[in-house]
C-alpha cells in the first residue's frame, strides 16, 4: 500500500496539477479526450480506495504520507494571504503560513482558504481527526474531489463546487434560522429527530415551512415568481439580497476566521467559483478598453463586464444564456455564476445549437439598406475637371493602340486584394503585353449594390494600364472616353467583371457611347441573379436562385428587391448581348439553369491551375494537427464555423489553429494569425505560408457556392487535407477532383469529426497515401478573348 | 373543385390586428378567390377606427353584435384568449349561414407558405378536418413530458386550424361546438377544459366524416418542430419534415414562443429565417395605439380587470344575477372593493 501511495504521490508532484485552469476548461467543455491519457496523467488513482469508496485510513501514517508529499499536494490550493489575514497571530509570528497550517493550523481548526472549513470537515469526518490526518489533505484525495474517468470528471468537479455552495447557503441560512420556532411549528420534524436546519434546507422551504417568525416562504414566493421559477431557496435568496443582511458565520464553523462583511464574502465566493473558468487572455483581447485601463479582467467582469454583455470565455455568451433562460435574466444574477453553480447541473444549454446562424440571420438586411449605409460612410472626393481628364486620356491612350479594353469591377483592383482583383490584374498584364490598352473603371465609393433604379451621379475611378488616373463624374467620363475612342478609331472591348456599385443607367450609357465590338460579363459571383451576389438566402444558406415568387424569396431579405434587380439585369443583357465567362463548370451549370438572359455565348475560363510537384509531404503527422482557415474572416466564408470549432477544441492539444489572411479581423488567443497576402507578384504566397507553417488541415467552410475558390486551390497546393462543405461549388469540385479531403454536409458533422478525434485518423490515412505539394499557375493567356482576337 | 365557395375566418382582439393582416396577406397570396372574415372581440379604442377599405378582409364581424343574452356578463367571464375562442362557434355558424361551401378557421398568428388545397380536397369528402398537435411519438423523455403530456392536458388537436364542410354533419358539429364554447371555454386545463381544444378531442367520436390531417406540413409549430425540421430546396420551396410547409403557427413568437423554437429547432437554422421574416413583416402592420389594448380588459373607470375577478364572477351565479354588466365600475368592482375593505 505504501509503495502504491508513494507512486501516486510521485505522480501528483511530477505532473501538472489537476486543477490548472486549462484542465478545468477542458472538463467544462466536455472535449477532454477519452482513454488512459486523461485518467492517468494528472489524477491520483483513487481506485486504490477499493470497493466501498472509503480511503483505507487504518494506517494514518501511510495516508498522511511524508510531510513533503502532503505539502506538495496542498500547496496549490492553500491560500496564504487568506490564512495570514484570518490568523493575525500567525502573521505576527513571521512563520511560513503553509508550514504553520501543516504543523499546527488544521489541528487548531484553522482553515486553509476561504472555501474549505476545517472544523466542519473534521466534525463530519471524525475518523480523520482520530487518525491525525490533515483534513484538507484528506479532502483533496477523497472521492468528492477527484475522479476516475472523463464523464465523472465533470460532474464531480461540479459536485465539489456544489458542496462549497451548499456550505455557504448553510452558513448564511443557519445564522438567521430560528430552530426553536421551526420545531415548534413543525412537530413532525421534532418527532423525527432530524436537525431542523437540515430539514429546512433540504425540503422544508419547498414545503413552504417558514424558517423564522418574520419570514413567510409563501408570501415571498408569491411576490417573487422569478425566485419560485428559479427553484432557489427563497430565504437564502432574500438574505443574499438584503441590503444589510446579518451575516454571522455559522456557529458550527467555529474557525479562527474573522467574520467578513457579507457582500464581500459572497463576492469572494463568486470569484472563487468563476475564476477557474474565466479566460483572462480572451477577455483582454476581446475588450481593448479593459486592457488599456489596466483593470484586472476578472474583477472587471465580476463588477460590470457581465452586465455589459461581455463574455468570460469564448464559449460562454452572456446574452445568449440570458436569452435562453428568462428566469436568470429576471433574477439579475451573473449568468456565468448561475451556470457554474446551478445551470450546468440542471442541464441548461449555454447556447442554442444555431446561435451564430440566428445572429447572422437577424443581422441580414437588404442590399438597398446596406447601400444606404455605404453612402452615409462614403468620403468626399473631387472629380477631375473635363480638361484634365481629356489631357490625361490623350497622354495615356496613344494613337497606335487599335484595341482598347474597358473593364468594370466593384473596386480598385490595384489597391485591394482578392481573387477577382488578381484576375483583373492578370488580365491587364496579358493584354498590355500584347500591346493593348486596359482602361479599368470602378465606383469611387465601392458598394455591393447594383443600382437598378435611377442612377446617382457618383464618381468613377479610372485606372489605365495599372496607373490610377483619378475620379471623374460618370457623365463626363462617358463623353470623354467616347470622344477619345472615336478619335483613335480604336476597337473597344467591354468586360464587366462586376456590376456592384454601378447602376444600370451608367453601364447602358457607357455601352451606347463607346459602342464595344464585344461585351463580356464574368460570373465571378451571382450578382447577375440576385442582389445578394453570393446567393445566400438571409445571409445563411446558398439558395440556388429560385423563382422570385418562391417561398424562399418571400421570406428572404433580398427577395423583394430582387424583382427590380432581375429586370435591370435582363435589360442589360438584352442591350449588350454579352459573352458570359465562368471561372468553373459548376458555376456555369447553376447560372444556365437559373437565368434566361439574352447572351451571345458562354465559356468556362478558370483563373488558374494547379501544378503539383513530385515531392510529397512527410507522411507522419505531428503531435498536434495544424488546422487553418485561409482568407478573409467573414461569415459568408464560414469564419463563424471555424470559430465554433476553435471554441470546442481550444484546449484540445490534438489541434493547433491558424488563420492565414491579409487582415486579422477577430483576435483570439486560441488562433495564431499569420499575415499572408497573395499578390500578382507573389501568387504563391499563401501556398508557401501554409507549407512553411506545416499546416495539416484547411477548413473551407464557405457558405457560398464558390465560383472558383483560390483558397481551396492553395490549400491543395500546400498538400493539406481540405474539409469542405458539400454544397460549396467549385471548392467541393476541386477537393473531389484532387482527392484532397472530405466533403461534409453540415457543421455538426464537422464538429463531430473534430471532437471525436475521427479527423486525426482521417489525416493520418490521408498523409500515408503520399501527398504532393505544388504551385498555382495563373492563366497566361487571355482566355476570354483569345479565339476572337 | 374550383367552384367551391371557400371562406376563411380568424378571431382577434385589436392587439392582434397586425397578425390578422399578415395572415390575410399570406392567404390572399395563395388563395386570392377565398372570402376572408375578420372576427373582432374588442371595441375600437378612442382615436382609432378600423380602416374599412384596407383591413385585408372581405367582412368584419363583431362580438358586440352577437345575439347573446346578457352579453356583457358573458364577455366578463372570459379573458382575452378565452373570449376570442368562445366566439368561434357563433361565427362559424354565421359564415356557414352565408352560403359558404367550406369554412376554415385559422388563428391570426398563423402564416401560409403554400396553398391549402389538400385540405380543401379532403373537405370535398370529409365534414370536418382537424390537425393534431403531434403526429408522431416523441423519443426523448423531456419532450414526452413537454409535448405529449402537454397535448394530453390541452387537447389532441390544435384548434388554430379547423375546416368544416357546409353539410348537415358539418353544421351539426358547428352547433355542438358553439354551445360548448358558449358555456365552457376557459383556460382550465387541470379541470379538463382548455378553451375549445379539449372539446374537440370528442369530435371523432361524435361526428361522421372527421379527417385528421397528419401531413407534416400543416400547423407546424414549436411543439412539433423537433420531428419536422424546416428546410428549403433549391427551387425555393419550404418543407417541414417530408412535406411542403403549408402553414406555420407562430405562437407567442414575441416572447416565450421564441425560446420554444430554440429548444426544438434542432440542427435546422431555417426556422430562424421564418421567425425573422414573420417579425419584420408584422412590423409593417403594427400600430402602437393597439399594443396591449383590449376594450374588455378594463372596468369603465379604466381599472384593469384581474383574472381572479373574472374567475370569481363566473363561479358565482348570484354575482352574475346582481351585476348583469360587471364592467361598470360602480357595480361589481365596487362590490369587490367593499368586500376587501370589510376584510
Amino acid at each position: 500500500m505504501k509503495n502504491l501511495l508513494s507512486r501516486i504521490f510521485q505522480k501528483r508532484i511530477t505532473h501538472e496539477p489537476i486543477h490548472s485552469k486549462e484542465k478545468i476548461s477542458e472538463i467544462d467543455q466536455g472535449t477532454y479526450r477519452s482513454g488512459h491519457e486523461a485518467s492517468s496523467a494528472h489524477q491520483p488513482d483513487l481506485s486504490i480506495y477499493s470497493n466501498n469508496n472509503k480511503p483505507p485510513l487504518g494506517k494514518a501514517q501511510e495516508v498522511s504520507g511524508p510531510q513533503s508529499t502532503v505539502r506538495a499536494v496542498l500547496e496549490e490550493y492553500f491560500d496564504a494571504s487568506f490564512y495570514l489575514d484570518s490568523n493575525p497571530d500567525v502573521a505576527a509570528s513571521g512563520c511560513d503560513p503553509l508550514d504553520h497550517f501543516l504543523e499546527y493550523g488544521w489541528r487548531e481548526s484553522r482553515s486553509p482558504n476561504s472555501w474549505f472549513d476545517t472544523k466542519i470537515y473534521l466534525d463530519n469526518h471524525p475518523q480523520v481527526q482520530s487518525q491525525d490526518i490533515n483534513p484538507f489533505y484528506h479532502f483533496l484525495l477523497s472521492g468528492e474531489w477527484t475522479y476516475k474517468d472523463n464523464k465523472s470528471q465533470e460532474s464531480n468537479s461540479f459536485a465539489y463546487k456544489k458542496s462549497v455552495a451548499r456550505e455557504t447557503e448553510r452558513s448564511l441560512v443557519g445564522a438567521n434560522f430560528d430552530a426553536a420556532f421551526y420545531l415548534a411549528c413543525n412537530s413532525d420534524v421534532a418527532d423525527c429527530g432530524r436537525d431542523p436546519l437540515d430539514h429546512f434546507l433540504e425540503m422544508g422551504w419547498r414545503e413552504r415551512r417558514n424558517p423564522t417568525p418574520w419570514f413567510s416562504i409563501e408570501n415571498y414566493l408569491d411576490s417573487r415568481p422569478d425566485v419560485a421559477a428559479a427553484g432557489i431557496n427563497p430565504f437564502y435568496y432574500h438574505l443574499l439580497n438584503s441590503e444589510k443582511p446579518t451575516f454571522v458565520k455559522a456557529v458550527s464553523a467555529g474557525t479562527n476566521v474573522s467574520p467578513l462583511p457579507f457582500d464581500s464574502a459572497m463576492q469572494d465566493f463568486e470569484r472563487k467559483v468563476i475564476e477557474p473558468y474565466f479566460d483572462r487572455d480572451y477577455y483582454l483581447l476581446s475588450h481593448e478598453d479593459v486592457a488599456k485601463s489596466g483593470a484586472d479582467p476578472l474583477e472587471h467582469f465580476l463588477q460590470q463586464g457581465w452586465r455589459e454583455g461581455r463574455n468570460p470565455s469564448p464559449d460562454f455568451i452572456i446574452n445568449e444564456y440570458l436569452r435562453l433562460h428568462e428566469d436568470v435574466r429576471r433574477a439579475a444574477i451573473n449568468p456565468f455564476y448561475h451556470y457554474l453553480i446551478q445551470g450546468k447541473a440542471e442541464g441548461r444549454p449555454i447556447q442554442s445549437p444555431n446561435y451564430i446562424e440566428n445572429q447572422i440571420i437577424n443581422a441580414a438586411r437588404s442590399m438597398e439598406k446596406r447601400s444606404e449605409d455605404d453612402q452615409r460612410r462614403s468620403t468626399y472626393r473631387v472629380g477631375l475637371s473635363n480638361d484634365v481628364l481629356t489631357t490625361l486620356l490623350d497622354r495615356l491612350l496613344t494613337i497606335n493602340q487599335k484595341i482598347i479594353f474597358v473593364s468594370l469591377s466593384h473596386d480598385n483592383y490595384t489597391l485591394n486584394v482578392g481573387g477577382i482583383q488578381n484576375c483583373i490584374g492578370n488580365e491587364q498584364k496579358i493584354l498590355n503585353a500584347k500591346g493593348h490598352s486596359y482602361v479599368h473603371l470602378s465606383p469611387a465609393d465601392p458598394s455591393l449594390h447594383f443600382n437598378s433604379k435611377v442612377s446617382r451621379e457618383g464618381l468613377v475611378t479610372i485606372i489605365i494600364d495599372g496607373d490610377r488616373v483619378g475620379h471623374a463624374s460618370q457623365k463626363e467620363l462617358t463623353v470623354a472616353l467616347c470622344k477619345k475612342f472615336a478619335a483613335l478609331q480604336a476597337e473597344v472591348s467591354l468586360t464587366v467583371h462586376s456590376l456592384l456599385g454601378f447602376s444600370l443607367d451608367f453601364i447602358l450609357k457607357l455601352h451606347t457611347s463607346v459602342k464595344p465590338s464585344r461585351t463580356s460579363v464574368w460570373v465571378h459571383d451571382f450578382s447577375t441573379l440576385c442582389t445578394n451576389y453570393a446567393l445566400l438566402r438571409n445571409d445563411i444558406e446558398f439558395c440556388g436562385a429560385p423563382e422570385v415568387g418562391s417561398s424562399a424569396c418571400t421570406i428572404c431579405v433580398y427577395g423583394r428587391e430582387r424583382i427590380d434587380h432581375l429586370a435591370a439585369v435582363r435589360e442589360l443583357f438584352e442591350v449588350t448581348r454579352p459573352l458570359v465567362l465562368f471561372p468553373s463548370e459548376p458555376v456555369q451549370d447553376v447560372w444556365h439553369q437559373r437565368s434566361a438572359f439574352a447572351i451571345t455565348g458562354s465559356r468556362v475560363a478558370p483563373h488558374a491551375r494547379l501544378r503539383l510537384h513530385k515531392t510529397t509531404r512527410a507522411s507522419k503527422v505531428g503531435a498536434s494537427a495544424r488546422v487553418a482557415f485561409v482568407g478573409m474572416a467573414s461569415p459568408h466564408k464560414g469564419w463563424h464555423i471555424f470559430q465554433e470549432i476553435v471554441a470546442a477544441c481550444s484546449k484540445d492539444r490534438r489541434y493547433t489553429f491558424f488563420h492565414f489572411a491579409t487582415n486579422a479581423i477577430a483576435r483570439s488567443p486560441s488562433i495564431r494569425f499569420i499575415p499572408t497576402t497573395v499578390t500578382m507578384e507573389h501568387p504563391d504566397a499563401m501556398v508557401q505560408a501554409l507549407i512553411e507553417h506545416d499546416v495539416d488541415i484547411v477548413i473551407q467552410w464557405s457558405l457560398c457556392f464558390e465560383t472558383f475558390s483560390f483558397s481551396t486551390l492553395e490549400a491543395i497546393a500546400a498538400g493539406t487535407m481540405v474539409l469542405a462543405r458539400v454544397d460549396s461549388g467549385n471548392a467541393a469540385k476541386l477537393v473531389l477532383a484532387h482527392e484532397a479531403g472530405f466533403l461534409l454536409s453540415d457543421k455538426f458533422e464537422l464538429l463531430d469529426r473534430f471532437v471525436s478525434g475521427a479527423l486525426i485518423r482521417d489525416l493520418e490515412k490521408y498523409r500515408s497515401k503520399g501527398v504532393s505539394t505544388g504551385e498555382i499557375e495563373l492563366n497566361k493567356i487571355d482566355i476570354a478573348y483569345t479565339s476572337e482576337i | 373543385m374550383s367552384m367551391l365557395d371557400v371562406h376563411c375566418y380568424t378571431s382577434i382582439s385589436f392587439s392582434y390586428l397586425s397578425r390578422a393582416r399578415l395572415l390575410s396577406e399570406t392567404l390572399r397570396k395563395h388563395h386570392p378567390d377565398w372570402v376572408l372574415w375578420l372576427c373582432i372581440s374588442d371595441l375600437e379604442p378612442e382615436g382609432f377606427a378600423l380602416d374599412t377599405t384596407d383591413h385585408g378582409f372581405d367582412h368584419v364581424l363583431w362580438l358586440k353584435d352577437l345575439p347573446i343574452e346578457r352579453l356583457e356578463s358573458w364577455i366578463f367571464r372570459h379573458n382575452v384568449v378565452e373570449i376570442c375562442t368562445a366566439v368561434k362557434g357563433f361565427f362559424l355558424e354565421k359564415i356557414l349561414d352565408s352560403g359558404a361551401d367550406i369554412v376554415f378557421y385559422i388563428d391570426p398568428d398563423i402564416a401560409l407558405f403554400n396553398d391549402l388545397m389538400p385540405a380543401v380536397q379532403r373537405l370535398s369528402k370529409a365534414n370536418i378536418v382537424l390537425t393534431p398537435h403531434l403526429v408522431e411519438p416523441e423519443l426523448i423523455s423531456r419532450q414526452m413530458w413537454e409535448n405529449e403530456r402537454s397535448t394530453l392536458l390541452h387537447g389532441t388537436y390544435n384548434l388554430g386550424f379547423l375546416g368544416v364542410q357546409n353539410s348537415v354533419e358539418g353544421r351539426r358539429f358547428a352547433a355542438w361546438w358553439r354551445e360548448r364554447l358558449q358555456y365552457y371555454c376557459f383556460e382550465t386545463a387541470a379541470e379538463g377544459i382548455y378553451t375549445d381544444q379539449r372539446w374537440c378531442d370528442l369530435v371523432p367520436a361524435f361526428f361522421d366524416g372527421v379527417d385528421i390531417i397528419r401531413d407534416s406540413g400543416f400547423n407546424v409549430a414549436s411543439w412539433n418542430l423537433s420531428s419536422r425540421p424546416i428546410f428549403f430546396d433549391k427551387d425555393g420551396r419550404i418543407f417541414a419534415g417530408s412535406a411542403l410547409l403549408r402553414f406555420y403557427h407562430f405562437t407567442k413568437i414575441a416572447n416565450a414562443g421564441a425560446a420554444m423554437v430554440d429548444r426544438y429547432a434542432g440542427r435546422s437554422s431555417a426556422i430562424y429565417e421564418l421567425v425573422k421574416w414573420y417579425r419584420s413583416s408584422l412590423d409593417r402592420y403594427e400600430d402602437t395605439r393597439l399594443k396591449g389594448y383590449w376594450a374588455y380588459g378594463v372596468y369603465s373607470d379604466g381599472t384593469s380587470i384581474l383574472h381572479e375577478h373574472r374567475v370569481l364572477y363566473r363561479s358565482r351565479p348570484d354575482l352574475q344575477e346582481d351585476f348583469p354588466n360587471p364592467f361598470r365600475a360602480n357595480s361589481f368592482l365596487r362590490w369587490i372593493k367593499d368586500r376587501e375593505t370589510a376584510r
